[in-house]
């Protein structure tokens, strides 16, 4: 296989917190190809946000420690200075988020913000030549009248047509990795389903990856090329979509994919997974799924490495 | 949380002092009878208007009282006047101010409309007003001074009650059957009191300011009571024969509001830097 | 709905809604007509997107929001005509678990006094309430230890179980719930079905279930209603519609849902267009600026509810076409 796009090797991350040290990340280990829609699955406290803000180092400021190697292209971004870091954000790497008002700021037209997101990476162009790919961008998001979308302000937009722009804001740099966290949570299921749609219509033209982040399965399983499922600070399974949604190796995918309502059976109890997420204030040495397992065994006491089983598809459980 | 505020006010110089200056003030005021070296009305016709000496502290007025006691005294007037007329003020205000965010247009109307009326006279002059109807005392200044504040009150109360009034948790209160005075006592007051009397805080020196304004007029509380403002008031009239009078109760008042004014700011600041005035 | 056409007799009705209309100020139109029926023990699922009025028509059956035209009923008795001193009466035939659990539950109370509340505005005996209290925790599965913290102290699934125990303590005939599953995460949400479904199996109650999670509407909703822009666009059993739906939002709705098992995927209806605003509605049928199959007389002529099929109702001119 050729160099991958981003090799993740080892990355840690914790904060401190009220109570104690919370371990965030724990030794996370990943290679993403290029081209690829990649997503990455997990619920709630299980890393994925912060391994997304770690790929940007825009970790909050009770971080206390990051270790371990982000490489982009070969380029270790934990060892950039801030300086050398402002010009992979937005540039190489973009991200956009659940809550797009975040990101758009209430008194500028949207043109200024594609004209702004260019100004940086494109220096060659004029401002009519950087106006004109804006517009051509906005129509290729799917926005219906480009001209009037240039001139509204961000407040004047639907959830629906505010993604599309931080979507064509995020694509007019030509970065090589897009981040969606969450983009399409807070959106409503019919305007979801074009953004999903707008995604992957994309692809043809943006020779990037994405990572797409989600808690929800069925939409991963759906776009995405590649899986990756996290718990509690930790990659448990990664591999092709497929693969991994038909036969999961890691008892936890496997867990959760029993709690799917759409693939249970009509029985009248409904599945769960017992216990709790664990505290990432002190994880449990070993397995951090262990605990609630069902198929714990001795050997989980201490914690399996991340194992190739088939070709791309890895899990991190001792079971054969 | 009060140990962080108060850590919060002794870590900047000015809620220091008002700490001091409010701590000397309450002080005064508690142990006035055990610190004071006379008796607050014991008449000396021999050492009129005497200067400091090792009997008395800070000399006599025109009676011969001693000021350093009456001084003393006057603070438990001030401190008794001021917190008397907050609590009233708060009571009425934050009742009325709620009431009126749960009646229908037309009693909220009528609440706002009052509130209005009230606040629209200059407040000093509304309480002279008032106390020259109903004749000057002890506890028609503090009726009379409430009654100028209870917009105040109300108008904070109201809006704090009307940015609540329609959050999830009053309308479970609803469906589960609960009437309005019961949403308001139980669910709405505790709520929004807290920043309330923070803000009620604040308007403790200017209450101190109108008592001993009134009390200078000779409108406040009643002779022989002591009060900072009354001995203002007499010390002027003697100024040609001893500045001391003046120089005592006008020291103690300056004291007193920038004591009680620092300390609040910085109080509010520490619960709450929202609420932080901009410069 | 439904039980109309399958003929239940009307004394059976726990709540009825007719031609119910909610006009907010500045022109919203919430509710444009909507009628419904809940008969005992059946448990009614609504689902729609943002704007259909599915939280208001919720929110109209508890009390909450007064109707400006059209009626609500509940035990056969006008909701919005009751005496003052009536309200109490109300709140022992419904109760509604709101949509954020630590959010509805008063933020300066424990979860004791939380859970008395009810008792007390009721004027229930005292020797009653810990009884009463300790039932509910045990059926619900909240932990003693909990009693004497605030709701923010308390867990998310923790926060909800409480606001289920508030609503459920008074024995209702009915309980509305507004997206009981909204932010809870997958490996958890079976619990609180789970415990639902106890609920329903111990005590009885209709439930109406407001959300936009169509998988938990399908497995746990007798009857289904879907709402576009104020309007029940289609109602009908829930397997069938969920099998064979008539309205192309409902089918739209459906396919926009995804799918894990890829054997089970259906081609992909994917809605042009934006969901209008409710200040605004569309003229004719309200769902004619955004459906694939909008002809002609969709655009002048607004649709009413008709069957479309047997035991199925739905507001469209041009269905679509029932596949076996």
């Amino acid at each position: 296989m050729s160099e991958p796009l981003l090799r993740i090797e080892d990355l840690s991350v914790s904060f401190a917190g009220d109570q104690g040290v919370v371990h965030a990340l724990s030794q996370v280990t990943l290679d993403i190809q290029r081209g690829r829609i990649i997503g990455i699955v997990g619920e709630s406290g299980s890393g994925k946000s912060t391994l997304a803000l770690a790929l940007l180092r825009l970790l909050p400021g009770n971080l206390l420690d990051c270790s371990g190697r982000i490489l982009l292209e070969g380029t270790d971004l934990l060892k950039l200075s801030q300086a050398q870091m402002r010009g992979v954000r937005g540039r190489r790497i973009s991200m956009i988020f659940q809550d797009p008002m975040s990101s758009l700021n209430p008194v500028f037209t949207v043109e200024t913000h594609l004209i702004d997101a260019q100004r940086a990476s494109r220096p060659d162009l004029s401002t009519s030549e950087m106006r004109q790919r804006a517009l051509e961008m906005l129509a290729k998001v799917g926005i219906p009248d480009p001209p009037a979308g240039l001139r509204a302000y961000p407040h004047q937009l639907s959830g629906g047509m505010r993604q599309r722009t931080m979507i064509a804001m995020a694509l007019l740099t030509e970065p090589a990795i897009l981040i969606a966290d969450e983009a399409t949570t807070a959106l409503d299921v019919t305007i979801e389903a074009q953004i999903v749609a707008l995604i992957r219509a994309l692809r043809s033209d943006y020779a990037g990856t994405i990572l797409f982040i989600s808690h929800s399965l069925g939409l991963v399983a759906e776009l995405c090329d590649e899986v990756v499922v996290m718990y509690a600070g930790t990659v448990v399974e990664s591999g092709p979509s497929a693969a991994v949604f038909a036969k999961p190796q890691h008892p936890y995918t496997r867990a959760l994919l029993e709690c799917e309502l759409d693939l249970q059976d009509g029985a009248d109890r409904f599945v769960s997974i017992p216990g709790e997420v664990p505290s990432l204030i002190d994880p449990p040495g070993g397995c951090i799924f262990a605990p609630r397992c069902r198929s714990r065994f001795d050997r989980c006491l201490t914690a399996p490495p991340l194992i190739e089983r088939e070709s791309g598809h890895r899990a991190a459980c001792w079971l054969p | 949380m009060i140990e962080t505020a108060l850590h919060i006010i002794r870590s900047n110089a000015s809620g220091r002092f008002g700490l001091f200056a409010v701590a000397l003030i309450l002080a005064a005021a508690l142990l006035a009878p055990w610190i004071g070296t006379h008796g607050p009305n014991a008449i000396d016709p021999i050492h009129r208007l005497a200067p400091p000496s090792a009997d008395h502290w800070l000399g006599t007025d025109q009676l011969g009282r001693d000021l350093f006691t009456r001084l003393l005294y006057g603070a438990r007037t001030a401190i008794a006047v001021a917190l008397a007329v907050i609590a009233l003020a708060l009571c009425v205000g934050v009742t009325l101010g709620m009431t009126a965010a749960y009646l229908p247009p037309r009693g909220e109307r009528l609440i706002l409309i009052l509130f209005d009326i009230i606040s629209s006279f200059p407040t000093v002059i509304l309480a002279l007003a008032l106390v020259a109807v109903v004749g000057p005392g002890f506890g028609n200044v503090i009726l009379l001074i409430a009654v100028v504040f209870v917009p105040h009150f109300g108008r904070i109360a109201r809006a704090q009650t009307l940015t609540l009034k329609n959050s999830p948790f009053l309308e479970a209160e609803i469906v589960l059957g609960a009437g309005p005075w019961r949403r308001m006592r139980h669910h709405v007051l505790p709520n929004i009191i807290g920043p309330i009397i923070v803000l009620a805080s604040m308007d403790i020196p200017v209450v101190i300011t109108i008592e001993a304004g009134l009390s200078f007029l000779g409108l406040g509380v009643r002779p022989p009571i002591a009060s900072w403002g009354s001995m203002l008031n007499d010390g002027y009239n003697y100024l040609d024969q001893s500045y001391w009078p003046v120089i005592a109760s006008g020291f103690a008042l300056t004291m007193a509001t920038l004591g009680f004014t620092l300390l609040g700011e910085a109080f509010r600041d520490a619960i709450d830097p929202k609420l932080r005035r901009q410069p | 709905m439904l039980a109309a056409l399958t003929a239940a007799s009307p004394s059976a009705l726990v709540a009825e809604v007719r031609d119910l209309e909610i006009r907010f100020g500045g022109g919203v139109q919430a509710l444009a007509g909507v009628t419904l029926q809940i008969p005992a023990q059946t448990t009614i699922g609504i689902v729609g997107e943002s704007g259909s009025g599915k939280t208001t028509l919720a929110k109209a059956l508890v009390g909450l929001r007064r109707p400006t035209g059209g009626l609500v009923r509940l035990a056969g008795r006008d909701v919005y005509a009751l005496a003052g001193g009536e309200r109490t009466w109300l709140s022992r035939q419904v109760q509604m678990i709101f949509q954020d659990p630590v959010s509805s539950l008063s933020p300066r109370f424990t979860i004791r006094e939380l859970l008395a509340e009810p008792l007390r505005i009721h004027r229930l005996p005292l020797a009653e309430h810990w009884p009463r209290i300790s039932d509910m925790l045990e059926v619900l599965g909240i932990r003693k230890s909990l009693l004497d913290r605030y709701p923010h102290q308390i867990s998310g699934g923790q926060a909800r179980r409480v606001s289920i125990a508030r609503a459920l303590v008074l024995e209702p005939r009915l309980i509305v719930a507004d997206e009981p599953t909204a932010g809870l995460d997958v490996s958890i949400q079976g619990e609180l079905l789970n415990l639902l479904q106890r609920v329903r199996q111990l005590y009885g109650p209709s439930l109406l279930v407001v959300s936009h999670n169509l998988s938990v509407i399908r497995r746990i909703t007798d009857e289904v209603g879907v709402m576009y822009l104020g309007k029940m666009v289609e109602y009908g059993a829930t397997e069938r519609l969920f099998r064979t739906p008539r309205h192309p939002y409902t089918e739209a709705l459906i396919s926009a849902n995804p799918v894990i098992d890829p054997n089970k995927r259906r081609a992909k209806i994917v809605l042009a267009g934006e969901i209008p605003s409710p200040r605004n509605p569309p003229s004719g049928c309200r769902f004619h600026t955004r459906c694939p199959r909008a002809r002609e007389r969709c655009r002048a002529e607004e649709p009413s509810l008709g069957e479309l099929a047997p035991g199925q109702l739905g507001a469209c001119f041009y269905p679509v076409p029932y596949i076996h």
